[in-house]
């Protein structure tokens, strides 16, 4: 039987940017869809960016600029409660979205206790110019994690704290915790690529500069260099037209 | 155990949890946590509440339910 999952990615404002990682998320869905995963996502927002997950087919809720982890919260039960979803998703990945995800990483789902974490990631700097690939050297990883249902349901599919504007894969890891509803933490690595996060000037709760001073390297590129060949060229083209870079010719 | 929502004031003269003193905010605190907070009045407790979604504000992806 294929399981489904979904993934739930806050929006607000940075709009061209935004659109980038949705399409980047469609194709993502659609890969996992010809590996026997069905995907889809939910955007939680109340500007123009639902106009975008619309067209491209993925689900809304519709939310302010609320508190970061209530909007999470809201993408979690529409995802996986069934009072709201009469298909529940099998799995929920909290995603931001300005992040590119490899679709590699969630076609082998976890068993119904198990949560897994990705500990390593790369991040672009806000001007476009610099890639780091860095190990986050914490249980839980970086804040996209893949959650069974099952575990949703002990804190009745709203992990997090209402009210946190910050560290909200934190709230959601640390409550899930305090309930007793994760069994087990699995830690998955693909490759040092297998997550990009695209910085952007002035609106980052996480600049670029506090992740270099906080943890450790493992290498650091020109981004459009070393993701040619490893995320689509029409993705790539796109991110290289928004920061003013050209994209390596195929 | 399912810890719930509340929405709690700041009433002693000090921040808690970034929030400033005469301040409420929501959330799901350890209740040992909040009990001793309350005690040491740096906080109250208002109300306990269920946050949930309002169904008319989703919109399930296309083709999902086919």
């Amino acid at each position: 039987m294929r399981k489904s999952l979904f993934f739930v990615v806050p929006a607000f404002e940075r709009f061209a940017l935004t659109a980038i990682c949705l399409r980047q998320l469609r194709r993502t869905c659609d890969e996992l869809e010809r590996n026997g995963v069905d995907a889809s996502a939910v955007i939680v927002a109340d500007d123009d960016n639902l106009d975008t997950a619309h067209e491209l087919g993925f689900g809304t809720y519709e939310r302010g600029n609320a508190a970061t982890s209530m909007r999470f919260n809201d993408g979690i039960q529409a995802a996986c409660d069934p009072r709201f979803n009469p298909r529940p998703a099998d799995y929920v990945v909290p995603c931001g979205s300005d992040d590119w995800v490899d679709w590699r990483l969630f076609v082998d789902l976890p068993d119904a206790g198990t949560m897994v974490g990705f500990q390593r990631m790369a991040f672009v700097r806000e001007d476009g110019v610099e890639l780091t690939v860095r190990h986050l050297n914490n249980e839980g990883g970086c804040g996209i994690r893949i959650y069974p249902r099952q575990i949703m349901s002990a804190l009745a599919y709203r992990p997090a704290d209402e009210d946190r504007k910050r560290a909200c894969d934190t709230s959601i890891l640390v409550n899930l915790k305090l309930a007793g509803a994760i069994g087990r933490v699995e830690h998955r690595d693909i490759d040092p690529l297998q997550i990009v996060d695209w910085k952007s000037p002035g609106v980052q709760l996480n600049p670029y500069a506090t992740i270099t001073a906080r943890h450790r390297a493992e290498l650091t590129r020109d981004p459009f260099d070393i993701l040619h060949g490893r995320y689509p060229d029409d993705a790539l083209d796109d991110m290289a037209a928004l920061y003013g870079r050209v994209a390596v010719a195929a | 155990m399912t810890h719930p929502h509340g929405i709690y004031q700041v009433v002693g003269r000090r921040e808690y949890r970034g929030h400033k003193p005469g301040e409420t905010f929501v959330a799901r605190l350890d209740m040992n946590a909040a009990a001793r907070a309350i005690k040491r009045g740096d906080i109250a407790l208002l109300e306990h509440v269920n946050h949930s979604l309002d169904s008319g504000r989703l919109v399930l992806p296309k083709g999902w339910l086919e």
